[in-house]
C-alpha cells in the first residue's frame, strides 16, 4: 500500500499511453487479449490514483518532468483538483472498459480500445498537467480521439456528426492555441504558476483578449452555450458506452480547464463571473428545453447534459468555497449519473434496436435489472435524494443563497426551473420503461454480466455517494481552496 | 447581409488580436524561459542543437504527446476509413519509366537521408519528426512509381509503430526508476558535445520517433491507398 | 424502543416486503399486513413519550435528527393507521393485478416517507422524506397505466416545483441561521425581518399549498386522485396530501412562530387573512366542481381538495380553537374520505372497474357494508351530527364566527351545502335507486375489504361522540405550538363562545329517532314492488334507459356548468402547451448547419472582446 501511495502520478498518464501502444502488438498475437487491456490499465490508474489521492490534500504532489525546475520544463501538478478528476476519470474509465468487453462487438476493436485509452489518457493529462501547452497537447489527444470515436459505428449520421464536431473542435484548438501563443508572447513563459504570477489584471487587452480566445476554445469542448453545437449530434452517433464517457468525463474535462484558466491563470474577478453565472444559467435552460421534447434517447441524454455542464458552471462562476466544491460535486455526481444512464440506455437500445423512446415500451419487465439502473441514474441526475445528485445540488443552491444576492437568488430560481422541466421529461422516460406494455412479445434478455457488473457498481456508487458525502465533501473542499487560492497554487508550483 | 456581419465579426477579432500583440515586448530580451535555454540548454541536455534540446530535453513530454496525437490519427483515420464502403476510383496510370527508374535510384537514398536526419537530431537541424516525413515520402514515392502496388507489410509496420512508442515511453519510465527519479530523465552519460554519440537519451528517442513517424505516415498513405482502390 | 428501530422497521420491511414477494405471494401478503400492523403497535407506544435521537451526524455538515412529540405522534399513527388498514384492503383489492410485489414495496416506501416527514426534527429530514415520498407516490400513481401516465406526470412536475422551492426555503434559512433544527430554528426566528418571514412563509406556502391542493395550487389531485389503484388513492387521500397541513403547521407556528404569523402585513392585507381566503376559495370552488363529476372518484377528488380549504381555514386564523379544528379536521377528513375511497373501491371491485355515477346504482342490497361504510363516509363529510366531522367543523365555524368573519363562514356554509348535494348523489347513483340489469350478480365483498370499512365506520361514530380522545392529544399540540389551552372532555369542548357536548345531542337525537321510528312504526307499512311493474302509457319498459341516475342535477348542472370551469387547470394546460411548443422552438438554436454554429462561436468571441475594448465592462 505504502508503495503505491508514493507511485508517481506521472504513470496515471504515461501508463494508459504505453498500453495503447502496445495494444496493435498485442493484436498481432492475439485478438481477444486486447479488450482487457483498458481494462487492467484502468484498474492499475483507479488504484494508483486512489491510493495517491489522501496524500495531496495536504501538500500537492509537484511533479518535474526530466528533472527541469519550473517554468523550464514541463511539471504536472497533482493537487486535490487534479487527482480528483482523475481518480474519478480513472475509476469511471475503468467501469466503461468493463463494460465495454462485451457490449463492443462489431467494427474495429481493437482500434476502439487504442482510442478509449487514449481518450482517457488525454483527459488525465489535462487535469494533472501544470503546463498551458502541455495542457493543449493533452487537450488535442482527448480531442482527436473523440473525433474518431464519434465516427466509429461508420454510419452516415456518425460521419456526420463527427466531421461537425471536427470543425469546431479544430477552431476551438486554433483559437486555444493562439490564445496560448499570444499569452507566452506577452510573458514568455507558459508555465501555468508562472503566467499567474506574472498577470497581474486580467482585464487589461493583452491578458483579456488570449483569454477570451482560450476561454473559447476550450468551451467548445465544455459545451458552454453558444459553443456546444456539436454536442447533440456526436454524443448521440457515438456507441453508448463512448457516449457516456464523452458526456460524463469529456465536457467536464473541457469545463476544468475553461475553470483553471480563468480561476488560476488570469485570476478573474467581479463582473466577468457575474456574464459567467448568466451564460451557465442560459446554458441549463437551452439544454434543458432542448432535451423536454426529444423522442431520441441519447440526444435526450446529450441535451441534458448540456444543461448539467451549464449547472456546473453556475457552480463555480459563484466564486466562493461552496460553490466551487458544489461544483465539483456535481460533477462527480453527474459523471456518476450520466455514464449510468448511458449505459443502461446503451443495452436497451441494442435489445430493443431503436434509440426511440417509445421503443423502450415494456423495458422495465424485459430487462428489470437495466430499467432499474436507469431509474436510479434518472433519480440522481434530476437531484432527488437519496442519491448523490441530490448532495451536489444542496451544495450548489446554498452557495447561491450565501452570496445573499437577490440577482443570484433569482438566476438560481430559473436554474431550478431548469431542473422541473428535466424532472418531467426524465419522469417520462421512466413511465415508458415501466408502466407501457410493448406489443411485440420478444423474449426477455438482459445484458451480459460484465454490462451488470459496470452499471452495478455505477448504481451502488450513487446511492452511497447520496448517502454519506461526508467523505468527498472532505476533498472537495480542500480542491475548492486551491482553485481559488491561485497564490497558494503558485507558492506550491513554484516555491 | 450575412457576409457583412461575418466580416464585422472578424474585424472586431483583429481588433482584439492586434490589441493584444500591439502590448507584446517584440524584440526584447524579456522572455526569461527562452533565454535560460539558449543559456544553458548544453550543459542541461547536452544537446548542441537548441531546438532539439527543447523539444526532447526541457519538454520532452510535449513531444510524447505529439507523438500519441500523431499514433491517434493515424489510428482515427483508419476507423473512419474502414468503416466506409470500398469505391473504386477508376483505373490506375500505368508509371511512366523515367519515374519507374528514378524511384529505384532515389528510394535507397531518401531512406538513408532520412536516417541521417533522425540520427543527428541532437546535432544539427532535424530530428524524428523529420526524419520519418522523410522516409514516408519515399514510400510514396514507391506507390507512385511500381506498376504493381506492394503494400506494406502490416506486421512490420506496426511492430515499427509500437514498438517505436514505447521505446519512448519505457526510457521516460527508466529514468523515472534510475537516478534523479524524475520521468524521462537523461540517465545516460551526455558524452562529448557535438558528437553523434552525445546528448544521453535524446538520440535514442528520435530514433525510436524516427522509425515511428516513418511507419506511421507511410502506413496512412497505405489506408488512404487501400481506401481509392 | 428508539425511533430509529422503527424507522428501519418501516423501511426494512418495504424491501422485506419486496423481496419476499419474490419468494412467495403469501408470504408477502403476511409480510406487508405484519409490518404494518407493527409499525401501528410501536408508534402507539410513543404515545406521549417525547423522543429524541440523532439519525446522522455531519451530513453534509448537518446532522439529521428524530423527534418524537405530540404533532409527531398525532400524524405518525394516522399514517400507519390509514396505511395497515389499506394494506388489508389490497389484499383482496389487487387479488388480480400484475406485479403487486412493486404495488405494495410503494406503498410501504411511502408510508416510511411519510413517517420520517412527521418525525424529523430539522428540515433536511424533512426534506430528503419529502422527495423520497415524492417520487415515490408518482411511481405508484403511474401504477395504473394509460391515463395515470399523465396524471403522474402533472403530479411531478408540481410536486417538484414545490420541492425547489422548499429547497430554496431551507437553504435560506441556513444560511441565514446556520442550523436547519426546528427546535433551534423556533428561537433564533424571532430576530429575523419581517420581509424575511414573509419570504419564507410565501416559499413554504407555496410547496404545501401544491401538495395540500390550496386554490390555485390543486390542479394535480383530481386526476391523481382517480388515476391511482383505489387503496392508493385512500392514502393519498388520507395522508400524503395532509403532509402539506402538518408542514403548514410546522412552518407557521413550529419555526415561524404563532406570535410573528399573526403581525405579517399591514391593514386589510395580511398573510393570515390570505391564507383563510385562499382557504374559503378552495372550499367552495371546488365543492361545486365535484357536485358535477360522474367518476366516483373524482367526485370524492375534489372533495378532498375542498375539505382542505377547511383545515386550512382553521388553522390560518391562529387562534387555539381554530387550530384544533383544522388539525382535528385533518383527522377526521382522513377517515372518512378513505372510508369513501374503500366504499368505491368495493363497488369498482364487484363491479370489474366500474366507477361512473352514471350507469351505476341500486347496489345497497348486494353490498351493505360498502353501503354503510359510504353512508357514515358522507355523514361525516357533510358534518352530520354524531359523526366527527360535525365536531372538526363546529369548531371552525366557531373560530370564524369568534374572529368576526362573516363572510369566510359564509363561505365555509356554502361548502358544507354544496357538500350534501353533491356527496347525496353519489350516495345515490352508487347505493340507492334502480339496480342495472348487468349489476344483478356482482362480485361479493371480500373480508379484508370489509375490515377496514367497518373499522373507520366505528371511528366516524367513535370520534363524533367522543371527541375528546383526539382532541386531548390536539390540546398538547396546541400547547407545544404556544397556544392557550382548550377546555376539553370526553364528550366534547368548553368555550368561551359555547359549549359542545355530544352526550346532550347523543341522547337528543337518539330520543328523537325513538320517535320517529315510533310513528313510522304505528304508520302503514310500505308495499314493494318490482322496479319494472311501472305504468307507462302501455309501452314495454326498456330496462336501462329509464334509470334515472343518469344526469343527475342535469338543469342544476347546466346552469352553473359556464361558471365551474377549473380556469386553473385550463391555465396551467396553457402553460404546458407553451412550454412545448417553447421547447420544440428552442431546439431550432441548433439548426444542423456547421457554418451557422461558427457563427455562434465567433459572435461569442467577438461579443466578448468588443464590450471589452470598447467600454472595459470587465
Amino acid at each position: 500500500m505504502n508503495e503505491i501511495m508514493n507511485l508517481n502520478p506521472v504513470l496515471l498518464i504515461a501508463v494508459p499511453i504505453g498500453l495503447a501502444m502496445l495494444v496493435p502488438i498485442l493484436g498481432l498475437m492475439s485478438s481477444k487479449i486486447v479488450k482487457w487491456v483498458p481494462v487492467v490499465g484502468f484498474l492499475f490508474n483507479s488504484v494508483v490514483s486512489l491510493a495517491v489521492l489522501p496524500r495531496v490534500l495536504n501538500q500537492p504532489i509537484i511533479v518535474k518532468i526530466a528533472g527541469f525546475a519550473p517554468p523550464f520544463g514541463i511539471n504536472l501538478v497533482a493537487g486535490p483538483v487534479g487527482m480528483f478528476l482523475a481518480a474519478l476519470i480513472a475509476v469511471s474509465g475503468f467501469l466503461v472498459a468493463v463494460y465495454s468487453l462485451d457490449y463492443i462487438h462489431e467494427g474495429a476493436a481493437e482500434k476502439y480500445h487504442i482510442l478509449f485509452l487514449l481518450l482517457l489518457s488525454g483527459a488525465t493529462g489535462v487535469v494533472l498537467t501544470g503546463d498551458i501547452f502541455n495542457l493543449f497537447v493533452f487537450f488535442e489527444i482527448l480531442c482527436i480521439s473523440s473525433y474518431a470515436l464519434v465516427a466509429y459505428l461508420g454510419n452516415r449520421s456518425g460521419i456526420e456528426a463527427a466531421v461537425k464536431y471536427l470543425i469546431q473542435g479544430a477552431i476551438g484548438s486554433s483559437l486555444l492555441l493562439i490564445g496560448i501563443g499570444l499569452l507566452y508572447g506577452q510573458f514568455g513563459t507558459l508555465n501555468m504558476a508562472d503566467l499567474a504570477q506574472n498577470i497581474t489584471s486580467f482585464s487589461e487587452p493583452s491578458v483579456f483578449v488570449p483569454m477570451i480566445l482560450m476561454v473559447t476554445g476550450l468551451g467548445i469542448e465544455a459545451a458552454i452555450f453558444p459553443l456546444n453545437a456539436w454536442l447533440p449530434d456526436a454524443h448521440s452517433s457515438a456507441p453508448s458506452s463512448i457516449s457516456a464517457v464523452l458526456s460524463g468525463i469529456a465536457i467536464e474535462v473541457g469545463l476544468y480547464a475553461v475553470i483553471r484558466v480563468v480561476f488560476t491563470i488570469c485570476h478573474v474577478t467581479g463582473s466577468f463571473f457575474v456574464f459567467l453565472v448568466a451564460i451557465a444559467v442560459v446554458t441549463v435552460l437551452i439544454g434543458e428545453m432542448s432535451a423536454f421534447g426529444q423522442k431520441n434517447i441519447k440526444r435526450m441524454l446529450a441535451y441534458s447534459s448540456i444543461g448539467q455542464i451549464g449547472l456546473i458552471l453556475f457552480a463555480f462562476s459563484l466564486a466562493t468555497e461552496f460553490g466551487v466544491s458544489g461544483g465539483l460535486f456535481q460533477m462527480l455526481s453527474h459523471t456518476l449519473g450520466k455514464v449510468l444512464l448511458f449505459l443502461s440506455a446503451g443495452y436497451m437500445i441494442y435489445r430493443t434496436g431503436s434509440m426511440e423512446i417509445s421503443s423502450f415500451e415494456g423495458v422495465g419487465k424485459k430487462m428489470p435489472w437495466t430499467a432499474l439502473f436507469f431509474t436510479i441514474g434518472t433519480l440522481s441526475i434530476i437531484g432527488l435524494p437519496p442519491f448523490a445528485g441530490f448532495s451536489s445540488k444542496f451544495l450548489i443552491i446554498k452557495a447561491a443563497l450565501a452570496k445573499g444576492d437577490l440577482l443570484y437568488i433569482l438566476l438560481m430560481g430559473i436554474v431550478l426551473l431548469g431542473t422541473v422541466i428535466e424532472g418531467t421529461y426524465f419522469f417520462r422516460v421512466v413511465q415508458v420503461i415501466y408502466f407501457k406494455e410493448s406489443n411485440n412479445k420478444t423474449e426477455p434478455e438482459g445484458p451480459p454480466v460484465s454490462g451488470l457488473i459496470s452499471m452495478s457498481v455505477f448504481a451502488i456508487l450513487v446511492v452511497l455517494i447520496g448517502l454519506f458525502p461526508n467523505a468527498i465533501l472532505k476533498i472537495l473542499t480542500t480542491a475548492a481552496s486551491e482553485l481559488l487560492n491561485n497564490l497558494e497554487y503558485i507558492r506550491s508550483v513554484l516555491g | 447581409m450575412k457576409k457583412g456581419v461575418s466580416i464585422i465579426l472578424l474585424l472586431i477579432l483583429l481588433w482584439g488580436v492586434v490589441a493584444a500583440l500591439s502590448e507584446m515586448p517584440f524584440g526584447k530580451a524579456k522572455l526569461e524561459v527562452a533565454g535560460h535555454y539558449t543559456d544553458y540548454g548544453k550543459e542541461d541536455t547536452g544537446a548542441a542543437n537548441i531546438v532539439t534540446s527543447v523539444v526532447l530535453g526541457y519538454r520532452g513530454f510535449d513531444t510524447l504527446g505529439e507523438v500519441t496525437v500523431l499514433f491517434l490519427a493515424c489510428i482515427g483515420l483508419a476507423v473512419v476509413l474502414s468503416t466506409l464502403k470500398k469505391q473504386g476510383c477508376g483505373a490506375r496510370q500505368t508509371p511512366s519509366l523515367i519515374l519507374n527508374t528514378g524511384f529505384r535510384f532515389l528510394f535507397p537514398l531518401i531512406l538513408l537521408f532520412g536516417t541521417y536526419v533522425f540520427m543527428h537530431g541532437h546535432l544539427s537541424p532535424g530530428g524524428g519528426f523529420q526524419g520519418g516525413a522523410v522516409i514516408a515520402s519515399g514510400f510514396v514515392l514507391m506507390y507512385l512509381s511500381v506498376p504493381k502496388i506492394k503494400r506494406l507489410n502490416h506486421f512490420v509496420s506496426t511492430l515499427f509503430e509500437s514498438v517505436g512508442g514505447l521505446i519512448f515511453l519505457v526510457i521516460g519510465l527508466i529514468g523515472l526508476k534510475l537516478g534523479s527519479q524524475y520521468f524521462l530523465n537523461n540517465f545516460l552519460p551526455n558524452g562529448e558535445f557535438n558528437t553523434l554519440l552525445s546528448a544521453g537519451i535524446i538520440p535514442v528517442i528520435y530514433i525510436a520517433i524516427g522509425f515511428k513517424v516513418g511507419s506511421e505516415l507511410s502506413k496512412i498513405i497505405d489506408v488512404l491507398l487501400e481506401e481509392s482502390e | 424502543m428508539s425511533l430509529e428501530i422503527l424507522l428501519a422497521i418501516a423501511y426494512g420491511g418495504a424491501f422485506l416486503t419486496y423481496f419476499s414477494g419474490k419468494i412467495s405471494q403469501g408470504l408477502r401478503d403476511g409480510a406487508a399486513v405484519l409490518l404494518s400492523l407493527g409499525t401501528v403497535l410501536i408508534v402507539s407506544s410513543f404515545y406521549n413519550v417525547p423522543a429524541a435521537s440523532v439519525l446522522y451526524e455531519g451530513f453534509l455538515g448537518l446532522s439529521l435528527v428524530l423527534r418524537m412529540n405530540s404533532l409527531a405522534w398525532f400524524f405518525a399513527i394516522a399514517i400507519v393507521s390509514f396505511n395497515a388498514l389499506c394494506v388489508i384492503y389490497s389484499l383482496a383489492y389487487m387479488k388480480d393485478r400484475n406485479e403487486k410485489d412493486y404495488y405494495y414495496f410503494m406503498l410501504l416506501l411511502i408510508n416510511a416517507a411519510m413517517l420520517t416527514i412527521v418525525l424529523s426534527g430539522d428540515l433536511v429530514t424533512f426534506f430528503i422524506a419529502w422527495e423520497i415520498m415524492s417520487w415515490a407516490t408518482f411511481l405508484l400513481i403511474s401504477y395504473n397505466r394509460n391515463g395515470a401516465l399523465q396524471a403522474g406526470i402533472k403530479y411531478i412536475v408540481l410536486s417538484l416545483i414545490g420541492s425547489m422551492c422548499m429547497l430554496i426555503g431551507i437553504l435560506s434559512v441556513y444560511t441565514s441561521f446556520n442550523t436547519l433544527n426546528i427546535s433551534e430554528l423556533s428561537g433564533q426566528l424571532t430576530t429575523a425581518s419581517a420581509g424575511y418571514k414573509l419570504f419564507l412563509l410565501i416559499i413554504f406556502s407555496i410547496t404545501f399549498g401544491i401538495k395540500n391542493a390550496v386554490m390555485p395550487l390543486h390542479t394535480w389531485l383530481p386526476d391523481a386522485y382517480t388515476e391511482s389503484p383505489t387503496p392508493f388513492s385512500a392514502v393519498l387521500s388520507g395522508m400524503l396530501t395532509r403532509m402539506g397541513v402538518y408542514g403548514f403547521l410546522v412552518i407557521l407556528f413550529g419555526i415561524v412562530g404563532i406570535k410573528s404569523v399573526l403581525t405579517l402585513g399591514s391593514g386589510f392585507i395580511s398573510y393570515t387573512k390570505t391564507m383563510a381566503w385562499l382557504g374559503a376559495i378552495t372550499i367552495v370552488i371546488p365543492t361545486f366542481i365535484a357536485m358535477l363529476q360522474n367518476d366516483a372518484k373524482k367526485l370524492l377528488a375534489w372533495h378532498g381538495i375542498g375539505q382542505g380549504g377547511y383545515m386550512i381555514l382553521g388553522i390560518a386564523f391562529g387562534t387555539s380553537l381554530g387550530m384544533a379544528g383544522g388539525i382535528f379536521h385533518t383527522l377526521n377528513h382522513a377517515i372518512y374520505i378513505v372510508l369513501l375511497f374503500l366504499s368505491v373501491g368495493a363497488v369498482e371491485y364487484s363491479t370489474s372497474g366500474i366507477r361512473d355515477l352514471n350507469s351505476l346504482g341500486g347496489l345497497f342490497k348486494k353490498m351493505p357494508i360498502a353501503f354503510l361504510g359510504g353512508f357514515l363516509g358522507i355523514s361525516g363529510l357533510i358534518g352530520v351530527p354524531l359523526t366527527n366531522g360535525f365536531v372538526s367543523k363546529w369548531l371552525i365555524y366557531k373560530t370564524l364566527i369568534l374572529e368576526n368573519a362573516p363572510f369566510l363562514a359564509f363561505a365555509a356554509l356554502l361548502g358544507t351545502w354544496g357538500t350534501i348535494l353533491s356527496v347525496y348523489k353519489f350516495l345515490h347513483n352508487l347505493y340507492l335507486g334502480q339496480i342495472p340489469e348487468k349489476h344483478k350478480n356482482i362480485k361479493k365483498t371480500p373480508l379484508a375489504m370489509q375490515v377496514p370499512i367497518v373499522i373507520l365506520s366505528f371511528a366516524i361514530i367513535l370520534f363524533g361522540i367522543m371527541p375528546g380522545l383526539p382532541l386531548k392529544v390536539i390540546n398538547s399540540i396546541n400547547v407545544a405550538f404556544g397556544f392557550s389551552p382548550l377546555d376539553v372532555n370526553l364528550w366534547g369542548v368548553v368555550s368561551e363562545a359555547g359549549t359542545l357536548n355530544m352526550l346532550n345531542i347523543f341522547t337528543a337525537l337518539i330520543v328523537f329517532g325513538a320517535i320517529v321510528w315510533g310513528i313510522f312504526r304505528i304508520s302503514r307499512p310500505a308495499t314493494l314492488t318490482d322496479q319494472y311493474d311501472n305504468y307507462a302509457a302501455g309501452a314495454a319498459i326498456p330496462k336501462d334507459k329509464y334509470h334515472y341516475t343518469v344526469e343527475y342535477y342535469a338543469p342544476f348542472y347546466r346552469m352553473v356548468k359556464p361558471f365551474l370551469k377549473d380556469i386553473f387547470d385550463l391555465l396551467y394546460q396553457k402553460v404546458a402547451r407553451a412550454n412545448d411548443f417553447l421547447c420544440d422552438n428552442i431546439r431550432k438554436i441548433y439548426t444542423g448547419y456547421v457554418g451557422n454554429y461558427v457563427m455562434y462561436i465567433v459572435f461569442f468571441m467577438a461579443f466578448l472582446i468588443f464590450i471589452q475594448l470598447k467600454w472595459s465592462v470587465f
